[in-house]
């Protein structure tokens, strides 16, 4: 746990107030019992004057306030320090994730893995609240409260210790031991049983129309069965322990009952203070009471920490680019793009997405590259936008090799728009800034027009106050596409991607749009990655993609002269049906 | 508490009852211990006794914590497995009301949601229901059997005790309440934070694109801090109610502390009784202040408990209730009467007097924009719901009065999206037809073309697949979807677009394995394809819930309306020549 406690380092002066406070509430209450206890065997020795109860009296109020008093300022600091604690974690993940994304953690299973992340981190900031402070406080409280039985007498401190000792780690721990034969097996079934849950709602139309719907309600019930059992095995132990836990808080208070009488009878003890030591007993074990839910939280702080450690502890991908912006040439406003022979592949020994590519983009050329899916036409915008390192072969960028240009610098050389762009949770205005913080309002609605998209926010009554919602959910599929084709468009780079760009769109809205963008970066290279092939005519050329390797690359009409890929593909898609275009019409 | 849950807890009664008696005996046996213990403590420091005086008593002593703790083992285990109990009866009640409910149902609603609630959800419920609702009994009980029990044994003390008990709720209400609000509230801005910075996360390709990333750390220490003052202010006040209760609870303990001191000094009260008040007090607030604690632990648990009931009383919208079976299945017409369909909360009809047959043997097309309503048409033929008005009948048997299950085991349904389960190849094939020999799931799986890249996996039919089929490609998915077809070999075949998501060779290559399944069959095939259209008996042309053209495809092509403009519309206006060419190859078909 060690790097993650470290993180509360600036802050340690509250830490220390924090756990200062938590033990003042618990001797506070040590000291209510105690004091109210000598209060009353006190009077009972009918003393002459009330005046020798006016110390005890005082004690009773003083701890009967101030214990309120702690216990708040407590629960002040230490949530301050659990927020503040959160918001290193934060930083810190992000710090770590950033470089990692996407080569080191794969967009196949980045979904759920980033949401573990986001609660484990959720988990470890609890660390101090949970973890760290309740066995700090309950040995500082325990160390208070034994001094002062050792001050009645050290057979008492000593019997106390134990029973304190016992109560506080051995009957967690043992519980823990106990529970961790039968936690497996549970896990494990709520496991299986979360799975069939899963399919019940997932597969839920496949299940009805094979008629499985009985069979698997009994596969669930019988699941959840298992499940039940397990669980109540579980509960035992928890019973065992809560009794076991009280059966010592009140032992404890039984045996320092029969040491104090054998005290009072030896006169070791004077008899006023024997209620005295009874009660200080009894209200002790609030130090320890902490321990054992700290113990169950230490498995989850423990697995929050190992998944986050195995994410972040990655080493990031080698980019060793060092070349800016002016060492690409920028004065030239359109750079070349030469790839030759690159192969490149996700993981070591994997299939290779990209298998000796080669094809050139002149200046200010507008290109597509077209295949059937997993051809790895997406892959090929990753890779020119350095998301990917390539293992072999050159891209050249006006002549410079791509690997030795910067990372910081590739927003600027190049914008894209990939096949899943992300909107951010905000309104549609800072998402279109984030492609340039410093867009006006003129340039952004230019943006949205070029991306067929003005007439849409123009109809919003927020406008581009709108909420886009969590990824985008209050637009559809292809809505959110374009709004990453404006978005790109005021990134304005001299190379631009488009991944897809047109997709959910009518015939004729496509085509305005690959017309309208296609004027605006006319003076810009793009490569336009489609499945749709009816508007190709407009590119300069066309680059067919078929199991990562180049099958085809010329005009878009000499290759539908041609007897392959391209033009089978390009008659199958003729086939299908135009929808949109007739539904506007009828 | 949520009367629905309450009646939960009552169906589990021998527990419930444990809990209870163990919350009277608890209290009985609390003021047993005290009184023990003042006694024993009494006779020695007052009657100066020895230990082996009080011996027998301490015995006794001993007997009562014993007792105690093993109340306290029963009542904790007892609690949790009544929990465990309701919790194990609403996922399986769930479960049931989802199959029944229906795909039409279940994709109303956000299937992450869903999700949750199933499993999350019903988890929330544990410390609701172990720790909140036995603490409400606990509260109930003990308090007030130690305050008749101290009224009886002094009234002052009683007093203030009784005084204080209407002030603690009082007070828990009062400021509980705004406070609650406001804490409620903060905990919301705070995952509202967590999901900030899931999103940040998952938009970092993004951002990283856009060269925005570097900056995003400042932003999340950023709006932290913003979120952490605006936290600590309303905590500030939150934490304020709890207070309140510790001071009224150690201010009344020292009242009395002090109330009887006072007394005990004239000798107006024994030492005994007042050591004995002493002991008790504490224990007389203790369930209070739990009950405010577990009620913060059950918090999630109420949350999910609404959306739990909620769920279960869905619609059984894949039930009809009805018992009817009809003979020779494969020789009936299926017969659409003015069907209407409405999905709950829509003002728009889905579809709109549909009226048409499907004759014994006929192969359907049926055709139309997004929107159409072919979807929905299908899900009523396959008996996910019933038509909101008009009728659908299986030769004279109305679906409403059919057995919808047994009538399902006659159709075949393949969808654009297959669902794969967790299992081998195997499992996922033999859910179409239980008891298949190994030679029909092989001929089934030859006859869908998926034997090549069955062979090449690792264990073949008995290699293990993900939740969800993860692994698999969509043509592979389809192609196993195929094979449960052929193995489940049903006289009547749905389809909705099965090849839509595919590109357009994979789709070439699987729709020869499509027809083939289709020869012989009664079949409703939603097209997106001129060619798919051309190669079956009739089409049905749909537009917004309705039902526009009807006819075989060569007249329907020659005849001006929606089919004949929609064959027109997709020739592309700059490749003049190739679309000539096409619809050569398209005659001659």
């Amino acid at each position: 746990m060690r790097h993650y406690t470290a993180l509360l380092k600036p802050y340690k002066w509250m830490v220390v107030l924090a756990l200062l406070m938590g033990t003042f509430t618990v001797a506070a209450n040590v000291g209510l019992m105690s004091t109210s206890a000598y209060l009353i065997a006190r009077a009972a020795q009918h003393p002459y004057t009330i005046l020798l109860l006016w110390v005890p009296i005082v004690g009773v109020r003083f701890f009967g306030t101030s214990r309120g008093v702690f216990r708040y300022s407590e629960r002040l600091v230490s949530h301050d320090v659990t927020f503040q604690l959160l918001k290193e974690l934060r930083v810190y993940v992000y710090r770590r994730i950033e470089p990692l994304i996407p080569s080191r953690l794969q967009e196949f299973h980045t979904g759920d893995l980033l949401s573990r992340v986001v609660g484990d981190v959720d988990t470890l900031q609890n660390l101090y609240l949970g973890l760290f402070s309740p066995p700090v406080i309950a040995l500082l409280a325990s160390l208070l409260i034994l001094g002062l039985m050792d001050y009645f007498g050290s057979s008492l401190a000593l019997a106390l210790a134990v029973f304190l000792l016992v109560t506080g780690i051995a009957v967690p721990a043992l519980t823990q031991w106990a529970a961790s034969g039968v936690t497996g097996p549970m896990v494990r079934a709520r496991g299986q049983l979360s799975t069939e849950l899963v399919e019940a709602i997932h597969g839920n139309t496949d299940l009805l129309v094979l008629g499985q719907e009985a069979g698997h309600l009994a596969k669930v019930s019988r699941l959840v069965q298992q499940w039940a059992q397990r669980r109540m095995r579980l509960h035992w132990i928890s019973g065992i322990s809560a009794g076991l836990m009280q059966a010592l808080n009140n032992g404890a208070m039984w045996v320092i009952l029969i040491l104090g009488i054998g005290l009072v009878a030896r006169h070791a003890l004077a008899p006023v203070l024997l209620p005295v030591v009874v009660l200080l007993a009894l209200a002790s074990f609030e130090a320890v009471n902490a321990l054992p839910p700290a113990f169950q939280f230490r498995g989850q702080i423990a697995a929050a920490r190992q998944r986050i450690d195995e994410i972040v502890d990655q080493s990031p991908p080698a980019f060793r680019g060092y070349l800016t912006m002016a060492d690409v040439d920028a004065s030239r406003r359109a750079p070349s793009v030469n790839w030759s022979e690159v192969r490149f592949r996700y993981e070591d020994r994997g299939p290779w997405v990209l298998d000796t590519v080669s094809f050139a983009v002149a200046p200010s050329q507008h290109i597509a590259v077209v295949g059937p899916s997993g051809a790895g036409k997406s892959t090929l915008g990753g890779v020119l936008s350095q998301l990917w390192p390539y293992q072999s072969g050159s891209i050249a960028i006006n002549g410079v090799e791509l690997s030795q240009i910067a990372l910081e610098a590739m927003p600027r050389l190049i914008a894209v728009v990939d096949q899943e762009p992300h909107l951010f949770d905000t309104s549609l205005r800072e998402n279109l800034l984030l492609g340039n913080p410093a867009a006006t309002l003129a340039e952004m609605h230019e943006a949205l027009r070029i991306a067929q998209l003005e007439a849409l926010v123009n109809d919003l009554p927020q406008g581009l106050e709108t909420p886009v919602g969590e990824h985008g959910v209050n637009f559809s599929g292809g809505e959110r596409k374009r709004l990453a084709v404006a978005r790109a468009v005021l990134q304005n780079a001299p190379l631009m991607v488009f991944d897809e760009a047109t997709e959910g769109l009518d015939a004729l809205t496509e085509r305005y749009l690959i017309r309208e963008l296609g004027l605006w970066a006319k003076d810009k290279t793009v490569i336009w990655i489609t499945h749709r092939l009816a508007n190709l005519d407009m590119m300069d050329k066309v680059v067919v993609l078929s199991a990562g390797r180049v099958v085809q690359d010329g005009p878009a009409l000499s290759l539908l002269g041609q007897d392959g890929l391209f033009r089978r593909m390009r008659e199958a898609e003729a086939q299908t049906f135009a929808w949109n275009v007739a539904a506007d019409a009828g | 508490m949520n009367p629905r849950l309450l009646k939960e807890v009552r169906s589990v009664r021998t527990l419930l009852g444990l809990v209870v008696l163990q919350g009277v005996f608890s209290g009985l046996l609390i003021i047993g211990q005290a009184s023990l213990l003042a006694l024993i403590v009494s006779r020695v420091f007052i009657g100066h006794q020895s230990l082996s005086a009080v011996q027998h008593l301490l015995w006794i002593l001993l007997a009562v914590i014993a007792a105690r703790a093993v109340l306290t083992l029963l009542g904790e285990t007892g609690a949790l497995m009544l929990a465990t109990r309701i919790q194990a009866s609403l996922r399986t009640r769930l479960t049931e009301r989802l199959l029944n409910a229906g795909p039409l149902y279940v994709h109303s609603q956000k299937t992450g949601e869903l999700v949750n609630t199933l499993i999350q959800g019903v988890e929330d419920l544990e410390p609701y229901l172990a720790r909140y609702v036995p603490q409400i009994a606990i509260t109930a009980l003990v308090p007030t059997i130690i305050l008749v029990e101290a009224f009886s044994r002094d009234w002052i003390t009683g007093l203030i005790l009784l005084i204080t008990v209407p002030l603690i709720p009082f007070f828990m209400i009062l400021i509980g309440r705004q406070a609650e609000a406001a804490t409620k509230r903060q905990w919301q801005t705070l995952s509202r934070l967590s999901a900030h910075f899931l999103d940040v996360l998952q938009g970092l390709k993004s951002l990283k694109l856009l060269g925005q990333s570097a900056g995003q750390a400042r932003g999340i220490e950023r709006a932290s801090d913003e979120f952490r003052r605006a936290t600590m202010a309303s905590l500030r006040i939150a934490f304020v109610s709890a207070l309140v209760l510790e001071l009224l609870a150690s201010l009344s303990m020292a009242m009395v502390a002090v109330a009887i001191g006072l007394r005990v000094i004239p000798g107006l009260m024994p030492f005994e009784t007042a050591f004995f008040l002493l002991v008790l007090v504490p224990d007389f607030y203790l369930p209070w202040r739990m009950l405010g604690t577990r009620f913060h632990d059950g918090l999630n648990g109420m949350e999910a408990s609404k959306r739990i009931f909620e769920i279960l009383d869905a619609p059984a919208l894949a039930q009809s209730g009805g018992t009817g079976r009809v003979d020779h299945v494969e020789s009936q017409p299926i017969v659409l009467d003015r069907v209407d369909f409405q999905y709950s909360g829509r003002a728009e009809s889905a579809l709109r007097g549909v009226s048409a047959v499907v004759r014994p043997g006929e192969r359907v097309a049926v055709v139309g924009p997004s929107g159409a309503g072919k979807s929905t048409l299908l899900a009523l033929l396959m008996g996910f719901a019933q038509p909101t008005g008009g009728s659908l009948r299986l030769g004279s048997t109305p679906f409403a009065d059919m057995d919808l299950s047994w009538w399902r085991q006659h159709v075949m349904f393949l969808t654009q999206n297959p669902y794969i389960f967790s299992g081998t190849v195997q499992d996922n094939l033999l859910m179409a037809r239980p008891g298949a020999s190994e030679g029909e799931v092989q001929q089934a799986v030859e006859r869908a073309g998926a034997d090549a890249y069955i062979k090449a996996m690792p264990q073949g039919l008995f290699t293990q697949l993900g939740e969800g089929g993860s692994g698999l490609s969509g043509g592979q998915k389809q192609r196993l979807a195929l094979a449960r077809a052929y193995l489940k070999d049903a006289p009547i075949i749905l389809m909705d677009e099965p090849t839509a998501n595919l590109d357009p060779e994979t789709e070439a290559d699987l729709w020869n394995g499509l027809e083939q399944l289709l020869s012989g069959r009664t079949a409703v095939v939603v097209a997106h394809r001129l060619s798919t259209a051309r190669h079956l008996d009739s089409v049905w042309v749909m537009n917004r819930g309705v039902l526009e053209q009807v006819g075989k495809p060569r007249e329907l092509e020659l005849m001006p309306g929606l089919y004949r403009e929609l064959i027109r519309a997709y020739a592309p206006v700059q490749e003049e020549g190739l679309y000539a060419s096409l619809h050569r190859t398209a005659e001659t078909l």
